[in-house]
């Protein structure tokens, strides 16, 4: 599904420039969930954006779905961590999740159907008519995820989603990626910095080094599925790797 | 309660109104001068020169068709043209920022002219008459709602913007549904004040530019020594300026919803 | 290229562009002279002592103005702001004399203050007042409740409060409205001076050489001075906020 090959990215140039990202190579396979994990600042998000064709690609090369990247491609979509930011507050929820839909060529009746299918999955049906100021934060990312979804992407990118939701919140809306991949089969690359979280959602988790980014490890995470709350995270794999996550990325 | 208080409030304004109004009544009846008339007099005046008709016109007699509707019309069209040309140019230049620098120098020249020094050489273009009055109107209150424009368009969060881009919005799309909406508070401050500046100017063209409307009939007032018409004038121009500026917040306040009851949550 | 340096070429092109259709006769230079005719104009009219003069009582007039508006404005905001009550009770009283152009009132000050340059000065901080007093009322209701409270929970006293928390809050915001009173109090003096033929001032001088007799080479002049003039001014004022207020960010 995504290939990132030899990717590397600079910010600036002549002597401010700046070594964000160096030669990071990795792969997500359709169907997975894929988190990147990284202290603080090490160039996640800078990888992610680039990804999403948000920065311009100076060296190595991006591929979704054989296609090489440049520019933004057509099937994939991103789900930000400020989504009170994301989402056009004068606008109702479900115009929100239309709002990509529009230029698609797709019918009206076929967009609405679309809408309402995607907020029926993130359990928002009843606030279809709602403004976004209306809703509280976690009730916001998954309009958000709605939107997302409605698009039908081949990828969906999430920078730090839950970051800005509290505890409770972020279980659940954990447990909706969960989900989203296992009914809707989703490919996902989520970026966080919460080493937990990551070992939950992940088939797969990339440590990244401080700045200059490099790809310390790519850890498979075997935890058995469908994963729980309490359970998973309270097992001995579950506590061995995120151990020895902390440890990678702690080093 | 909340509908008391807000009657409340309305009632202490109107209230402190009238007592203006009283104070006004005895210090123009004390000093007994020809150029102040009294209030009383001045509403006296004012229902002869144009609320002499039926009241099933509400009272508007034929007065306000060679007075008030020409200045209102020169008003709504100046004000409609500045406005458009104001918010199109204002986003296009916060927009394109490489565009706003160059214009900068000289639209920075432009706004600081004094409009009226303008009316001889729209004069000289225009001749008397309502194109020159437009004129005059349009280039003296372009100018806030352009500035508000073009900072309401350089104020779209970079994350909207981002998210924009991931989902591939189109060009015209983002334009319109989303640096314009975003932009609408700011804009909308502007209008306000270039509608102020749209009824002042239209006066100070009617002034030297016209032969009806309310200027034409202040400075004809003042010339013949009919202070009373020349003040009912005056306080037509406010009752104006008050009106449709209490009907553009009206228009605002329901444009804006979404955006006063977010920062309400905030606050 | 640097901002300030596009401004410049864009200011350049726009004066060739002038230039050029002046001498096509694309537009007619009886009526709207080429840029370098007006030049020479101006440098012609700053030649003269009288209009050196003028210029003089002009730049005075719109100094005292704008100071007077501050000096009235500020206090009265500040009173206003405070008080919602006093500010509310007022508001219809202010909406209605706000709107009145201060043009239209010439005559009127005129007979009661006689001629003078006091006229356009009063008349000039009526128009000007408003921009300060809004700015300053809505520049204290958007002080941040955070430091209010902080400074509460300190228990400093309101007076303290009020000098050190909401006045450094307020300033930015009573600047920004001051820059547009410079350019409002300007244009009323102009105005005034052009339509009042008071004879003393840079907008009489205008109106009696130029627009009286025809001379649009000193029309456009007079239009260039006062252009230049304002946004020299505001240039200035917006350097000064940004210099020693940039951390109000763009609230103001």
């Amino acid at each position: 599904m995504l290939d990132v090959i030899e990717f590397s990215h600079t910010y600036g140039t002549g002597t401010k420039a700046h070594l964000a990202i160096d030669e990071v190579s990795f792969r997500v396979d359709a169907g997975e969930i894929v988190c990147v994990v990284g202290p603080s600042g090490c160039g996640k998000t800078t990888l992610l954006k680039s990804v999403a064709g948000l920065h311009r690609i100076d060296k190595g090369e991006i591929h979704l779905r054989g296609n090489e990247v440049r520019g933004v491609p057509g099937d994939l979509a991103v789900v930000f961590q400020d989504y009170s930011r994301s989402l056009l507050p004068w606008k109702t929820v479900a115009a929100n999740v239309e709002f990509p839909l529009r230029d698609r060529g797709l019918s009206t009746v076929e967009r609405r159907s679309r809408v309402a299918e995607a907020l029926a999955w993130v359990g928002l049906d009843a606030a279809a008519g709602k403004h976004p100021a209306e809703l509280s934060g976690g009730m916001q990312q998954r309009v958000s995820i709605a939107r997302a979804l409605a698009y039908r992407p081949a990828l969906m990118l999430m920078d730090e989603p839950f970051a800005s939701v509290d505890a409770q919140t972020r279980a659940d809306l954990e447990d909706l990626v969960l989900k989203v991949r296992s009914s809707a089969g989703m490919t996902v690359l989520l970026v966080t910095h919460d080493i937990d979280e990551s070992v939950y959602l992940a088939d797969r988790v990339l440590v990244l080094s401080p700045s200059p980014a490099t790809v310390v490890e790519t850890l498979k995470v075997d935890l058995p599925s469908p994963r729980d709350q309490i359970a998973t995270r309270g097992s001995d794999a579950f506590v061995h790797l995120r151990t020895e996550i902390a440890r990678l990325i702690r080093r | 309660m909340f509908a008391n208080s807000k009657l409340i409030a309305f009632v202490q304004r109107w209230l402190v109104f009238a007592i203006f109004v009283l104070i006004w009544q005895w210090a123009a009846t004390v000093t007994n001068n020809v150029v102040f008339p009294t209030p009383l007099a001045i509403v006296r005046k004012a229902q002869q020169l144009w609320l002499d008709g039926p009241p099933s016109r509400l009272f508007l007699g034929s007065g306000v068709n060679t007075d008030i509707l020409p200045s209102i019309g020169r008003l709504a069209g100046g004000w409609a043209i500045a406005s458009v040309v104001g918010i199109v140019l204002g986003i296009a230049l916060g927009l394109v920022p490489v565009l706003a620098d160059y214009a900068g120098a000289v639209l920075a020249f432009m706004r600081a002219v004094p409009p009226v020094m303008l009316v001889p050489v729209f004069l000289v273009l225009f001749h008397i008459g309502t194109p020159m009055q437009l004129a005059t109107i349009v280039f003296g209150s372009i100018w806030p709602v352009l500035l508000n424009s073009v900072d309401g368009a350089r104020s779209v969060d970079p994350i909207k913007a981002d998210t924009a881009r991931a989902y591939r919005i189109g060009r015209l799309r983002w334009i319109v549904s989303v640096v314009l909406p975003a932009a609408s508070p700011k804009i909308f401050a502007g209008l306000r004040i270039n509608l102020a500046f749209a009824l002042i100017l239209m006066v100070v063209s009617e002034l030297v530019g016209s032969a009806d409307g309310v200027g034409y009939q202040i400075t004809n007032a003042e010339g013949t020594f009919d202070y009373r018409t020349m003040w009912a004038g005056i306080a037509l121009v406010s009752v104006l300026g008050f009106v449709l500026n209490r009907l553009l917040v009206a228009v605002e306040n329901r444009a804006l919803a979404w955006h006063h009851s977010t920062r309400l949550l905030e606050g | 290229m640097r901002k300030s340096v596009r401004g410049i070429v864009g200011l350049l092109i726009f004066l060739c562009l002038w230039q050029l259709a002046s001498q096509l006769k694309l537009i007619d230079p009886t009526f709207v002279p080429g840029p370098l005719q007006v030049a020479g104009r101006i440098g012609q009219l700053f030649g003269q002592a009288e209009f050196r003069v003028d210029f003089v009582a002009t730049v005075l007039a719109w100094l005292i103005a704008t100071l007077a508006a501050t000096a009235i404005a500020v206090p009265l905001g500040l009173l206003l702001g405070s008080l919602p009550l006093l500010r509310n009770a007022t508001s219809a009283v202010v909406d209605l004399l706000r709107p009145i152009p201060s043009v239209t009132l010439i005559p009127l000050v005129l007979t009661a203050f006689g001629d003078g340059a006091q006229i356009k000065i009063i008349l000039a901080t009526f128009a000007s007042i408003w921009p300060i007093l809004f700015n300053v009322i809505y520049g204290l209701r958007e002080v941040d409740p955070l430091f209010v409270d902080t400074a509460r929970a300190f228990r400093t006293s309101r007076l303290r409060t009020a000098l050190a928390v909401r006045l450094p809050y307020v300033t930015p915001f009573a600047l920004t409205g001051i820059r547009m009173s410079a350019a409002i109090s300007l244009v009323v003096i102009v105005s005034t001076e052009f339509l009042s033929n008071s004879g003393i001032g840079f907008g009489s001088f205008v109106v009696i050489n130029g627009e009286q007799s025809g001379d649009m080479a000193m029309v456009f002049g007079g239009v260039v001075v006062a252009g230049i003039l304002g946004a020299a001014v505001n240039s200035l004022l917006q350097g000064v906020q940004n210099r020693w207020f940039s951390w109000a960010g763009k609230g103001a």
